[in-house]
């Protein structure tokens, strides 16, 4: 897995090649279909934080409102979020004429059983549903420096990195992460939608950091920095970074 | 059986070209049989430093497809005996190359050599990629600063995980770091990153530090390899590295800022007296 952004460009005379990749994604959960009251809240919110909306891609999530006997209005939906800056990918979650419309409107249908494990959080998500009873997967250890523009991915099973992890590096797992070394990448731990994983390190200094899809980016104002041992969590929704 | 080592860096101009002629001079210079191969399919100009251009007749690219023998492509250097030179073409695209092409020609310089410098081109690409895929040993030039620095880290994660070693599984390629262009002026004024600074970030053993010095840019005008010159402080340096390299304990110089005493400030040294004309 490791490397997955860049497979072999050796030997290739194709005019490109689709690779695997993964991102991190703002999700937008609706509660309501109520196009004016998304809008009016958008608003706001971009108002507070101007800069971090910019021109970021978002998921809708129709979780919440997969029961609804009413058909989202998709198009004006789509175009509300561009007027705001926002560039909707594409949705998740919700029905089958949900998905149809949605498509109506070139929105593209992101699939999985790992994204419904985040949409419904008042269900306890447990990593090894198939296996209840069976041992955990077996923690994965990397014993080394992880470069820039290598990836690590831990599937199903908690991650150790016995190194640094540097600039431009990214180190991925269902469950938690332990960094003996410093962090200076990107480390994304419940990517399943394990809420309750965390990312734990010895000195820190990210250029992100994710829980269960949600994320913090450094920034000049708020800059995730620490020369201490420290466990990240996440605490009603947002990414906290303690002492430990 | 020839030991393949790459110059590489991922950034263009920090001193990969500059290395590969010094470095494989030097070894050389110690009685090696030693080939240099210029893979900068595109901009040649290897040639140029080692001061052979005028006599390139067939190159690389050639002898991959075959057009022209490796005895025929290669220039037997005239000042040190032992050293050869087989440039890269000025004509062609770096796609001209392909990795089984590749691969004959350095099993064929393999019986014949005991070392095989391969300088690499910049990026992460296909010709970067080739450079280094049959290596068995590495020299990342990095010079002291992020852009740089980050980009010899990209190049370190291909060379644990695209070489062929790395596919194979085979004991992994052996790395070396040479940090060159280092001014410890320019450290010490916090313009540069320092020594510290750059072995932090990339956690890989120090081949050596060669100093930024005017006589790097008067050597490659002059067609002559900078470890020739036993009086330029980067020559120095670069001899310190072959020696390293074959395995001597040196001292690491040229890395602290000289503080100069009445002497000094009298009588310039050389190299500053050539970098104030
Ligand atoms: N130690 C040094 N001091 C001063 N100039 C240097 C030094 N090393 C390289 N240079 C200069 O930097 C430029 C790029 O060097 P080169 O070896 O061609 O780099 P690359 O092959 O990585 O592109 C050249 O002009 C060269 O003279
Ligand atoms: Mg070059």
């Amino acid at each position: 897995m490791q490397d997955m952004m860049e497979a072999a460009v050796l030997d290739k005379k194709e005019a490109f090649q689709l690779k695997g990749s993964l991102f991190t994604l703002s999700v937008l959960q609706l509660y309501t279909q109520d196009v004016s009251a998304i809008s009016a809240q958008i608003a706001q919110t971009i108002a507070k934080s101007p800069k971090f909306f910019h021109h970021a891609p978002v998921v809708i999530d129709l979780a919440q409102i997969a029961e609804d006997p009413v058909l989202c209005d998709f198009i004006s939906l789509a175009s509300i979020l561009r007027n705001h800056g926002l560039i909707p990918v594409g949705v998740r979650g919700g029905g089958a004429n949900q998905h149809q419309a949605a498509e109506q409107a070139g929105l593209a249908v992101l699939a999985g059983a790992k994204a419904n494990a985040m949409l419904k959080p008042q269900q306890k998500t447990t990593l090894f549903k198939e296996s209840e009873g069976m041992p955990p997967k077996k923690t994965k250890i990397i014993r080394s420096t992880i470069r820039s523009g290598q990836q690590i991915i831990a599937e199903g099973s908690d991650l150790i990195i016995v190194g640094t992890v540097s600039n431009g590096a990214e180190v991925i797992a269902d469950g938690n992460i332990h960094i003996y070394g410093i962090l200076r990448g990107r480390a994304l731990a419940g990517t399943a939608g394990d809420t309750s994983a965390i990312i734990f390190c010895r000195h820190l200094q990210a250029e992100m950091v994710s829980i269960a899809g949600r994320y913090r980016l450094h920034e000049e104002a708020a800059p995730i920095k620490s020369q201490e041992n420290v466990c990240i969590t996440l605490a009603d929704g947002r990414i906290c970074i303690d002492l430990c | 059986m020839a030991k393949i080592i790459v110059v590489t860096s991922g950034k263009g101009g920090v001193g990969k070209t500059t290395t590969s002629a010094a470095f494989g001079t030097g070894l050389a210079l110690r009685g090696h049989k030693t080939v240099i191969v210029d893979f900068d399919v595109g901009l040649r100009n290897l040639d140029l430093i080692m001061g052979c251009e005028r006599r390139v007749v067939y190159d690389l690219v050639n002898v991959v497809n075959q057009e022209a023998t490796v005895t025929q492509a290669m220039i037997k250097d005239k000042r040190v005996p032992n050293l050869y030179i087989l440039p890269a073409s000025q004509t062609r695209d770096k796609d001209a190359l392909t990795k089984e092409g590749v691969e004959r020609v350095l099993k064929e310089l393999s019986q014949q050599f005991d070392y095989i410098i391969c300088d690499s081109p910049a990026g992460i690409e296909r010709g970067a990629q080739l450079a280094m895929y049959f290596a068995d040993s590495a020299i990342v030039v990095t010079n002291p600063e992020v852009s740089s620095v980050r980009d010899s880290d990209r190049i370190l994660g291909i060379l644990a995980s695209k070489s062929k070693r790395a596919e194979q599984g085979d004991t992994p390629i052996e790395e070396h770091l040479l940090v060159t262009r280092y001014s410890p002026e320019r450290v010490e004024r916090g313009e540069m990153l320092s020594l510290q600074d750059v072995q932090d970030i990339l956690r890989v053993k120090l081949l050596g530090v060669i100093p930024e010095s005017k006589s790097v840019l008067q050597a490659s005008n002059a067609g002559v390899p900078v470890i020739m010159n036993d009086k330029s402080e980067a020559g120095i340096a670069y001899a310190d590295v072959v020696a390293r390299f074959l395995g001597e304990k040196r001292p690491h110089r040229f890395t602290q800022h000289k503080r100069k005493g009445l002497l000094q400030r009298l009588f310039k040294t050389r190299d500053e007296e050539e970098a104030a004309l």
